[in-house]
C-alpha cells in the first residue's frame, strides 16, 4: 500500500519537466458529465444540467489533446460512469495511447463493468472513502447502503488486479479515523491518502464548512508521521521563493468541463475558451487568461508575498476565489492550513529538543 | 514490475505492449507502463528503436538503426538486443 499525503514533489517534477518541454499540458482532467447519483454533503461541484458534449465532439477533444502532447488523462464527473458511452470514450482514448484514472463513486460499478474496467490498462481507479464505518460514510454520501456498495467495487477491482486509490477527505466526522482507514487500506490492498482541506461549493455556497476540521485538528493530521513527512516539508519550506510559481494548474495541467469549457483546474472556474469553439491547442496558447494564470507567483499575490507562512502554504488560486472573492488574495483556508503545517513541524522540533 | 529475463536473440519479433501509453514530446518518446505505474524518457536511438518495435525483428531493428546512425553494426547488434531486453523486462514491449 502507498500513503500520500501533504506535498508530493517528485511526480511533479517530472510532469513540469514534460509540460516544459511543450507549449501545452501533459495532464487533463475531462470531467465527462456534471450529473452524480449521489448528493455528498462535501461536495464542492454543484450539479449542472447545460447540455454535455456529445460522444463524438469528446472524441474529437480526444483527438485534439492527443495532437497537443497530452498524454495522461483523468476522467471524471459528476459520476462519469452515468454516460452510457463511458465505455466508448474510454476505449477511445486508450486507442489514442493516454495513460487513464477513472475517479468514481462506484455505484455503477459490477461484475461486467469491473471486467471491463480492467481490460482498459487504467493506472488506477479513484474513489471516496469516508470512514471505516457504514453509517458514517453513507450519512455523508446520503444514499444507504454506499459504503458496502464501493467496498465491494473496489475488491472486485483489486481481484481484477486493478489498481485502487482512496481518498478520505478528513472531516470532522472523520479525523478521529485515520489509523482505521490506514489500517483498512493496508489489509485490502488499495492505496490510500487524504486531503484536509474541505472547499466550499463551487457556486460560493458553503454547505461543507461545517463539516471542515478544526485548526487544532488540523495541527494533529500534520504532526502525524504516517501522514507527513516533517522533513520533506521542512526542506519543501525552506527552498520555497518568492518567484516560485504557485500552482501547476494552467500549465502542466487543466479541466475540460461537461460542456467543452477549458479550466486550468476543476475548482478555479475560468474559462479559457470552449472546445466546441476552438481547437484545445488554440485555446491554450492564445488565451491571455490562461498566460496569466500560468505565470502567477508568490510575488504577484499582494496578501501572501510578505506573509511569513508562504514557506508553509498550499495554495488554491480556486479556493481563493470561491470562498474569499480573490483569485490573487489570501486563501482562509490556506492560511489555516499553512499555519497549522508550521506549528506541527516546530512543535516536532521542540519535542525532540 | 520485472518480466524476468527471457531469451532474445535476432530473430524475436518485438511489438510494443498493447497496455502501454505514450505520446512523444519534443522528439522524446515518453512510455507509461500503467501496470507499473512506471514512466520512461526515451533517448534519441531509443525512441527510433521503440518506434521499430511493430512486430519487426531485432535482426530488423539493427539493420535500420545501421542505416540511420553512425555505427558499427556490432554495437547496434548488441546495443539493440540489450535495450529490447530492458524494455521487456519493463513491460514497454512483447517478444513473439
Amino acid at each position: 500500500m502507498t500513503i500520500r499525503a501533504g506535498r508530493q514533489s517528485g511526480f511533479r517534477i517530472l510532469l513540469e519537466s514534460l509540460a516544459a518541454r511543450q507549449e501545452t499540458p501533459v495532464a487533463a482532467m475531462l470531467q465527462l458529465t456534471a450529473r452524480c447519483n449521489l448528493r455528498c454533503q462535501h461536495c464542492y461541484q454543484v450539479e449542472r444540467r447545460k447540455r454535455e458534449l456529445t460522444t463524438a465532439q469528446w472524441f474529437s477533444t480526444l483527438d485534439e489533446l492527443h495532437d497537443a502532447g497530452v498524454l495522461f488523462l483523468t476522467l471524471s464527473g459528476g459520476e462519469p460512469l452515468l454516460r452510457p458511452d463511458f465505455f466508448d470514450i474510454c476505449r477511445r482514448a486508450r486507442e489514442l495511447r493516454f495513460a487513464l484514472q477513472l475517479k468514481t463513486n462506484a455505484l455503477l460499478i459490477d461484475r461486467r463493468a469491473a471486467d471491463r474496467l480492467a481490460s482498459l490498462a487504467l493506472l488506477d481507479v479513484q474513489m471516496s472513502l469516508y470512514s471505516t464505518q457504514s453509517k458514517v460514510h453513507d450519512s455523508i454520501t446520503g444514499l444507504r447502503g454506499s459504503h458496502r456498495r464501493l467496498m465491494s467495487a473496489a475488491r472486485m477491482l483489486v481481484r481484477r488486479n486493478v489498481k485502487v486509490s482512496m481518498m478520505t477527505p478528513i472531516m470532522v466526522v472523520n479525523v478521529g479515523e485515520i489509523d482505521d482507514l490506514v489500517s483498512l487500506a493496508d489489509r485490502e490492498g488499495f492505496d490510500w491518502s487524504m486531503d484536509p482541506h474541505l472547499n466550499v461549493c463551487e457556486d460560493g455556497g458553503c454547505t461543507p464548512l461545517s463539516l471542515r476540521t478544526s485548526d487544532e485538528q488540523l495541527e494533529e493530521i500534520f504532526s502525524n508521521p504516517k501522514l507527513v513527512d516533517a522533513r520533506a516539508v521542512r526542506r519543501l519550506a525552506r527552498e520555497r521563493r518568492p518567484a516560485d510559481r504557485v500552482c501547476n494548474a494552467g500549465r502542466v495541467s487543466c479541466c475540460i468541463t461537461a460542456e467543452g469549457e477549458v479550466m486550468p483546474c476543476p475548482l478555479l472556474q475560468v474559462s479559457f475558451g470552449n472546445v466546441l469553439n476552438r481547437p484545445f491547442a488554440r485555446i491554450w496558447t492564445s488565451s491571455r487568461k490562461r498566460a496569466r494564470i500560468d505565470a502567477l507567483t508568490w510575488n504577484d499575490l499582494p496578501g501572501c508575498r510578505d506573509c511569513n507562512l508562504m514557506p508553509w502554504c498550499v495554495r488554491c488560486h480556486g479556493a481563493a476565489l470561491i470562498e474569499d472573492g480573490d483569485m490573487k488574495g489570501p486563501s482562509r483556508i490556506a492560511c489555516s492550513a499553512a499555519a497549522a503545517r508550521r506549528r506541527a513541524v516546530t512543535r516536532k522540533r521542540a519535542s525532540r529538543g | 514490475m520485472s518480466r524476468g529475463k527471457k531469451k532474445i536473440s535476432a530473430d524475436s519479433r518485438v511489438s510494443q505492449h498493447p497496455d502501454i501509453a505514450s505520446r512523444t514530446i519534443d522528439d522524446q518518446e515518453v512510455v507509461v507502463v500503467p501496470a507499473t505505474r512506471k514512466l520512461q524518457i526515451l533517448n534519441e536511438v531509443a525512441t527510433r528503436i521503440w518506434e521499430l518495435c511493430d512486430g519487426r525483428s531485432v535482426g530488423d531493428i539493427t539493420d535500420a538503426i545501421v542505416e540511420e546512425f553512425d555505427v558499427k553494426p556490432s554495437v547496434a547488434r548488441r546495443d539493440a538486443l540489450e535495450l529490447v531486453e530492458d524494455m521487456h523486462e519493463r513491460g514497454m514491449v512483447v517478444i513473439e
